[in-house]
């Protein structure tokens, strides 16, 4: 409007003469041009095309050397990494002229077409200005170059109409689809493009995978492929992925956003800050979506499966080296394991050197490097394990724990890196030789030797040895007999006991007869066959004397044939069982 | 009777320091007279110094049993578990007595038992008597356990696995190292179940040596 006014305002001026105020205008936009554009700044790059992590030099040149150039804060977009100042004269037809060059090399920090800022300056009237310049930043490295036009022959899997329309799309691919639980996978993110992709939103470049360990190569690469007659530009993303459950897992289509040229329309729109550079091309936000995949994981087989298995698929080999196989005592040798594979090198277990009694073991951080070839990814383990014999002397042998793998082309479970290794262990040299111990003891500082040797035979020990004939069983039957003997006495002295209790149910019997007797020969008979029989020979004189009383007493009244009185033999009969009763008991006490 | 020939090849081997051949030598000698302990020694010596510890160690203690308290024996025992640092079980009583002398001093104290009332009419000696006979019997019965009844061997093998079971497919539970002396508690044709510290493991027969 304010242009529209000020025309309208130049013709009422000029009276209507609208040819001479065209002319007017003209004349004054071609004086004032050259105050306002970028004369006095004259930007160059070295190159307009380059690979995100290269850097292009950027060169302000400028007439007057005093002139302070104010180059615009680092963005997001690129960085300076240095800057340097020259100066040059020219006499040309006698006129001396005096340039300024200053220089600028700038990374880029991402992908896509970058605008390098104006620099400006300022000569405390006029301001000046550079023009605005392009570069475009392609992902990956020059080497990546070289891998150009691979999977010519697929055909992508597009699903999103639009960015069909717009030339873009994308698809993910997998170089395998059915693998093993922790088997190695590669993925490509390929997005396909013609050349009018500016911008990626890189937030959108990261697949949702969450049933995988996965690892992205950072390395973008960016090569040309021809698909369905039509050659794209294709940014390609790499990830490395390793299962983690089996079944079948899908990785779902993926929305990116990007920002592409495109030809401006026809009508003219709104003021576009871009159209000034290019007004034929516009910018626009575009989402465009990858295809689904589906990949079916085997899950690794139950049978045969060793119980130190810790899960590692793949190729693997595993190299064990040992420092030296002679040491002196208490000094460290050391075991350094090498692992290369295919596999996921999280997943070994931390020992690999076995535990023993026989040395002590002190395990070195772990170096590990990975590389990507040929789509597999690689890695390399090294891992350094010290080892302190506990022995002061003799032979060491040092096992190393076998890796245990899963070979997904075999379907077999393998061994790896088992290995044995002999070392010897010499005496300090401090320590003791041949069979000599060195004691130290703690409360002494003077070193202390004792030498015990170790003895051997001399011949005539040997010669002169005869074999004890006494053998300890012998011995032991000799004892055996001699307490079977003894114990056979004593069962025989028992034997007597019982005879004397025979007798001495006699002896009831005895009682018995005297109890039921009233015949006093009678009674004076069994009294007199018991004593003979039973009188002990050792007898107190008292209990001699009343018994000889009784027999006297029964003889007496025998021979005198005097008529006996029942009172009276029941006296007798009482006394002669009280003096049985006493030798049954004397009897018994002998025994 | 060892024959001289023999005898004076693998002395002069031994004084020669030629070890593998005085012990091969030693060994036929022992074919013929396995129970002398002075050949039992420098054979053993002679395992040693090829570094057979386990066959080294089970000859010593062989000898050791015949002549309990034979200082030279004793001494090479200890100076090998020294060096190498082995901390094998003690049997007690071959420091001191052997089962025959055991069972000699056990002879004389039933007899002295058997006639202790003959002896003496004190009861003090009497007790005397029968606490000796009792304690001998105690002391042949501990020495005829730890010598006879109770069965060692020796690992011969730098260092051999043990298992839960008797064979390789059980766990493995613990390492024992050459020279160390195991109790055997059962015997198979090629697995033994051993005791070390008090925890049962099964070995193969093919690391270690039976100590008789």
């Amino acid at each position: 409007m304010a242009i529209k006014n000020f025309l309208e305002d130049l013709l009422n001026l000029m009276g209507g003469k609208f040819f001479f105020a065209v002319f007017f205008v003209f004349i004054i936009v071609l004086t004032s041009l050259p105050a306002l554009s970028v004369e006095m700044i004259i930007a160059t790059v070295d190159k307009d095309e380059l690979y995100l992590g290269d850097a292009v030099k950027l060169n302000l040149s400028i007439s007057d050397p005093n002139l302070k150039i104010q180059f615009p804060q680092e963005t997001s977009d690129y960085k300076v990494v240095a800057n340097s100042t020259s100066s040059s004269f020219q006499i040309i037809n006698g006129q001396t002229s005096q340039n300024k060059t200053i220089s600028f090399v700038i990374q880029p920090l991402r992908v896509g077409k970058i605008k390098l800022p104006e620099a400006a300056a300022f000569d405390g009237t006029n301001h000046y200005k550079s023009q605005n310049l392009f570069i475009t930043v392609l992902a990956g490295n020059k080497n990546t170059k070289s891998i150009t036009n691979q999977a010519k022959t697929q055909s992508p899997t597009v699903n999103n109409n639009e960015a069909i329309r717009n030339n873009v799309f994308a698809k993910v691919v997998v170089n395998k689809t059915n693998p093993y639980v922790n088997e190695q996978i590669h993925l490509s993110l390929k997005i396909y493009h013609i050349g009018n992709l500016m911008e990626m939103n890189p937030n959108t470049l990261q697949l949702p995978l969450k049933d995988f360990v996965r690892k992205i190569d950072t390395n973008a690469k960016e090569f040309r492929e021809t698909v369905n007659g039509r050659e794209y530009l294709v940014y390609q993303l790499d990830y490395t992925l390793f299962p983690l459950k089996s079944g079948e897992i899908t990785i779902p289509a993926h929305e990116i956003e990007g920002v592409i040229m495109e030809d401006a329309p026809l009508s003219r729109g709104s003021f576009d800050p871009f159209r000034v550079v290019n007004p034929f091309i516009i910018k626009k936000k575009i989402n465009f979506k990858t295809n689904s995949l589906s990949i079916t994981v085997k899950p690794l087989p139950v049978a045969g499966q060793p119980t130190s298995y810790s899960g590692y698929v793949g190729d693997i080999a595993v190299n064990h080296k040992i420092s030296s196989y002679e040491i002196r005592s208490g000094s460290a040798i050391t075991v350094t394991t090498k692992i290369y594979g295919s596999g996921s090198s999280s997943i070994f277990a931390n020992d690999l050197v076995k535990e023993s009694k026989q040395y002590s073991l002190f395990k070195d951080k772990e170096d590990v490097s990975e590389e990507l070839t040929n789509s597999i990814l690689y890695f390399e383990k090294t891992i350094n394990t010290a080892i302190v014999p506990n022995k002061d002397s003799g032979r060491v042998v040092i096992e190393t724990l076998p890796v245990i793998s899963f070979n997904p082309k075999t379907g077999k479970f393998e061994e790896h890196g088992a290995e044995t290794f002999e070392i010897t262990i010499l005496p300090g040299e401090e320590a003791f030789n041949s069979g000599e111990i060195q004691y130290k003891p703690s409360h002494n500082k003077a070193k202390k030797t004792i030498q015990p040797q170790i003895l051997n035979a001399s011949k005539d020990q040997i010669q002169d040895w005869h074999t004890n004939p006494l053998k300890y069983l012998y011995i032991f039957c000799l004892v055996c007999i001699l307490n079977l003997i003894y114990w056979i006495f004593n069962l025989y002295n028992r034997f007597g006991f019982r005879a004397s209790s025979s007798d001495l149910s006699n002896n009831k019997s005895v009682l018995k007869q005297i109890k039921k007797t009233y015949d006093l020969v009678e009674l004076s008979t069994l009294f007199k066959d018991f004593i003979n029989k039973n009188l002990p020979t050792e007898i107190n004189l008292e209990l001699k004397q009343q018994i000889d009383d009784f027999i006297y007493e029964t003889d007496r009244l025998n021979y005198s044939g005097d008529s006996y009185a029942v009172n009276d033999l029941t006296k007798l009969k009482e006394k002669a069982s009280d003096l049985i009763k006493v030798v049954i008991k004397l009897n018994g006490r002998r025994d | 009777m060892v024959d001289e020939t023999k005898l004076n090849l693998a002395l002069e081997a031994f004084t020669g320091e030629d070890f593998p051949t005085a012990s091969a030598v030693y060994d036929d000698i022992l074919q013929e007279d396995s129970s002398n302990p002075y050949l039992l020694i420098n054979s053993g010596i002679s395992d040693y110094k090829i570094q057979n510890i386990g066959h080294a160690l089970a000859k010593l203690y062989k000898a050791k049993k015949i002549l309990p308290r034979n200082k030279t024996i004793s001494s090479n025992i200890q100076i090998i578990e020294e060096q190498l640092q082995l901390n094998n079980p003690t049997i007690f009583t071959l420091g001191f007595i052997n089962l025959t002398e055991a069972m000699l001093l056990l002879l004389v104290f039933n007899i002295l038992f058997f006639l202790r009332n003959k002896i003496s009419q004190s009861k003090l000696i009497r007790f005397g008597i029968s606490l000796a006979f009792v304690l001998s019997l105690a002391l042949t019965a501990f020495t005829y356990i730890e010598q006879k009844a109770t069965r060692y061997a020796f690992i011969t093998n730098i260092s051999a696995t043990t298992y839960s079971g008797n064979n390789r497919a059980y766990s493995e539970l613990y390492e024992v190292l050459d020279g160390q002396m195991l109790k055997l508690i059962r015997e198979e044709a090629d697995w033994s179940q051993i005791k070390y510290d008090d925890q049962l493991a099964w070995i193969e027969n093919e690391n270690i040596v039976f100590f008789d």
